[in-house]
């Protein structure tokens, strides 16, 4: 298995108000700020926005099929994820990935993801830990 | 700080798991992903409610998610918050709370998964 990489930016997806709701009944939050855009204009934002951890889980699961097709050999066990949500994500915006990964501890590798916009601005970055 | 939520129990079900891969992109119907453990998050709610603060004025600041045992599909997890930290700054948007919670997730008594979040309280403009 390879030490060291990039992961070179690439276009990932964008989310709509549609998937919004579609996702708060799945995952159980309803926070009207990703939901209502009276609400969110209550709170003092543009508009509705994004749940971070819609975000976050497609991130995993593009990290998983990224794994796969880097180290088909791999469990491609997560054992740990670190998420900082950086700035908030509208629908529409479409969002990039890039990164790098790197030999850990043991039999693990860690990898590092930015999610950003096409203006560069910087969504989310994550910290995954997986088990080889 | 040290509040603690009640015992919740969630069954991560094969119906649960193929909708909430479908929502997110994930197209392996034999595992769980960590982060599944979001809808796990309503003890977290509650807590927020006890204290008064709506959920509405909260955005999400971080998340840690840290696997002990492999989450699969099928399993029962109970589950429990507690509100840890609560640190208070202000700034050009008003005043902001940040509030951190840690949930642990067992199953069958045995740890199975642990996370931390970090949400920030919009207080408001000064």
């Amino acid at each position: 298995m390879a030490s060291s990489g990039v992961v070179p930016k690439q276009k990932w997806k964008s989310f709509t108000a549609d998937q919004l709701r579609d996702y708060a009944k799945v995952s159980g939050d309803s926070n009207p700020i990703h939901l209502d855009p009276a609400a969110a204009k209550k709170a003092g934002l543009k508009g509705v926005i994004v749940h971070g951890m819609f975000i976050a889980s497609g991130l995993e699961a593009w990290t998983l099929d990224f794994f796969q097709m880097q180290f088909p050999k791999s469990n491609r066990n997560i054992k740990k994820i670190s998420t900082r949500f950086k700035a908030m994500t509208f629908p529409g915006e479409n969002l990039l990935i890039e990164g790098e990964y790197r030999q850990g501890a043991g039999s693990t590798t860690e990898i590092d993801l930015k999610v950003t916009n096409e203006a560069g601005e910087l969504k989310i970055s994550s910290k995954v830990l997986v088990e080889n | 700080m040290g509040k603690k939520s009640s015992k919740k129990k969630f069954h991560f079900s094969q119906e649960w798991a193929k909708a909430f891969h479908k929502v997110v992109g994930f197209n392996n119907s034999d595992t769980l992903l960590l982060t599944s453990l979001t809808r796990l998050r309503d003890t977290e709610f509650d807590l927020l409610e006890e204290m008064g603060i709506p959920l509405g004025q909260c955005l999400h600041g971080e998340q840690e998610y840290e696997s002990f045992q492999s989450l699969t599909i099928g399993k029962e997890i109970e589950y429990c918050s507690e509100f840890t930290q609560f640190v208070e700054k202000k700034g050009a948007l008003g005043s902001m709370v940040f509030l951190i919670f840690t949930t642990t997730f067992h199953n069958k008594s045995q740890l199975m998964a642990k996370s931390q979040t970090t949400l920030v309280y919009l207080k408001g403009k000064k």
